[in-house]
């Protein structure tokens, strides 16, 4: 059995999803089974799995968001292109 | 010509611009910082043109630079605050990190499912919304660790913090993003 402060550190270093299974079984049963650690590393365990999620979304380019470049960005830019090239 | 070459720079800016502008604002959570980032993208992408072979598309290339456009800024910005040592002191010295590696407190449970919320579309604007808005400090170590899956070592030495500052930081990034998320999402 594992103990909480490997459990800690495991997921201090590494994004749980990345882990090979093998490491990741034992702390999966850890996180389900200790009164004291269970639900703080539970948590950060949803948090990965949350980032994971939002990079797979952005990496297909659907995440709706209302932010864009200025105007006045845009036109920098523009401008700074028409120089280099 | 150009409007008919998708790869052509001068359809960059209409095409790709926003796009990166999202990519460089969640990571750097400086307006000034991303729209100064794509800019130095889009400059460093027409100087290194010949070198693009098209085996991926020109958006995911010009992403590539982007990302160390973006760890630039990082390792500029962190070079220029100095890190607070007695940063997280109190939950560090806590008898229950030194001897389980998690704070005093439990964390409350979460308001919604997060498990569900991950399946909705519309979760992700929320979650980009809330990462968006970390402060700036605790923003990059989460960007590095969390975005860009670097790993610990190499983070403390970029943004010369201990590896129980690390900790910390990303703690109170988690916190901060809890309390945001379930602030904004509404189970549907």
């Amino acid at each position: 059995m594992i103990a909480c402060k490997q459990v800690a550190k495991a997921l201090a270093e590494n994004r749980y999803y990345e882990l090979p299974w093998f490491r990741r079984i034992p702390m999966f049963i850890h996180i389900r089974l200790c009164v004291m650690c269970g639900k703080y590393h539970q948590q950060v365990v949803d948090f990965q799995k949350g980032i994971r999620g939002y990079l797979e979304h952005e990496e297909a380019g659907d995440v709706g968001t209302k932010i864009h470049l200025s105007d006045e960005a845009k036109k920098r830019i523009a401008e700074a292109m028409k120089n280099k090239s | 010509m150009a409007e008919n070459n998708p790869n052509h720079p001068e359809t960059w800016l209409e095409e790709h611009g926003d796009y990166l502008f999202q990519f460089a604002f969640v990571r750097l959570r400086n307006r000034a910082a991303a729209e100064d980032a794509v800019q130095e993208t889009f400059l460093a992408g027409i100087k290194a043109l010949e070198r693009y072979d098209g085996s991926t598309p020109i958006r995911y290339w010009l992403r590539g630079i982007l990302r160390h456009k973006v760890v630039d800024y990082i390792r500029t910005a962190s070079r220029e605050i100095a890190v607070d040592e007695t940063e997280g002191k109190e939950i560090l010295d806590s008898l229950k990190f030194k001897a389980f590696g998690i704070p005093d407190q439990h964390p409350p449970p979460w308001k919604f499912d997060p498990g569900h919320a991950y399946e909705q579309t519309e979760f992700w604007e929320v979650f980009y919304g809330c990462m968006s808005k970390l402060k700036e400090s605790m923003g990059r170590a989460f960007t590095l660790r969390e975005l860009e899956g670097w790993p610990t070592e190499e983070i403390c030495k970029e943004l010369n913090l201990t590896p129980n500052n690390l900790w910390v930081i990303l703690h109170r990034a988690r916190t901060q993003l809890k309390a945001c998320l379930e602030a904004n999402w509404t189970e549907v």
